[in-house]
């Protein structure tokens, strides 16, 4: 049981990290502005998560249950959540703005895109 | 490279097709004259609609001036990267949607797309970028290479006529030559 539990936290550890990576690598590659931001907050959730992840390996590994890790690892993926959830508020942001396909565009443009 | 005069560029406009990418190089001292020609007879006489990208005017100065030379902007949306109206989030109003800084390119490629995404009678329909040289004050050349080999691509999946506008003596030898393998014309307008 221990063993299998080892396994989904080395799981979960290597795609958070993959995670990471792909987003970093993203990140560089766009221009200043607000979609380069969201990919920053994803950046640093899925740092969280992946700080989470290895808290929990090393719980694993080390037996640690009901120590300051646990706490620990639930802090990491609280903060995780806190930066999904900006990442989430900003691309709702956008959608706004963006949101050509929406009933609510503006009547102006509406009419000129689908003219 | 084409050479034309004043006088041609109606003849121009006017037979420009759908899916054609063209870009003008106008003379600064005419710029706003050849500007505001290129727009008339587009919007007024090839009753085309579409979208204008400005980084050169804001959306204000450039509705009161296109209004000063009688262009109906009832069929024109703006696309605003200039005003810096916005703090560091895009806003859509009305009639403008506006962008924090002409550096944003991605967020302005996404604006793009999703706008082109949704256009209905697209060989009706024209993108206008005024101008490259201002985008190249605010971006490296590679940067707004990428960006334009981009939009153009879009432009011309999706049938789309592209108009660029660039300031003669601002944009340099190594961005015309780029410019070249992109467009289907270069038109030096003198």
């Amino acid at each position: 049981m221990q063993l299998e539990y080892f396994t989904l936290a080395l799981g979960g550890m290597i795609i958070a990290f993959a995670s990471t990576y792909f987003l970093a690598t993203s990140n560089t590659n766009f221009t200043k502005g607000q979609l380069k931001k969201i990919t920053s907050y994803f950046i640093y959730g899925a740092l969280l998560f992946y700080a989470m992840m290895t808290t929990q390996f090393i719980i694993e590994i080390f037996n640690l249950y009901g120590t300051f890790f646990e706490i620990l690892k639930f802090i990491f993926l609280y903060f995780a959540l806190i930066f999904f959830l900006l990442a989430s508020y900003e691309i709702w942001e956008i959608s706004k703005a963006l949101g050509f396909a929406s009933k609510h565009a503006p009547k102006k443009l509406k009419k000129i895109l689908e003219s | 490279m084409m050479r034309i005069s004043e006088k041609d560029l109606t003849r121009v406009i006017k037979n420009l097709k759908p899916n054609r990418i063209v870009l003008f190089i106008i003379d600064a001292k005419k710029y706003h004259r050849l500007h505001a020609k290129i727009l008339k007879i587009l919007i007024e006489q090839r009753k085309f609609a579409g979208i204008y990208i400005t980084v050169n005017k804001p959306y204000k100065s450039l509705i009161k001036y296109l209004e000063e030379n009688k262009i109906n902007t009832n069929n024109i949306f703006f696309i605003d990267a200039i005003s810096k109206m916005v703090e560091d989030k895009m806003k859509l109003t009305e009639h403008c949607l506006f962008i924090p800084s002409p550096s944003h390119l991605t967020d302005l490629g996404i604006t793009l797309t999703e706008a082109i995404n949704v256009l209905k009678n697209k060989e009706r329909k024209f993108v206008i970028i005024d101008s490259l040289s201002t985008l190249l004050v605010y971006n490296d050349l590679e940067t707004v290479a990428r960006f334009m080999h981009f939009i153009i691509s879009k432009l011309r999946v999706f049938g789309l006529v592209g108009i660029l506008i660039s300031i003669e003596k601002q944009i340099d030898e190594k961005a015309v030559n780029l410019l070249i393998e992109m467009c289907d014309e270069i038109i030096e307008v003198k």
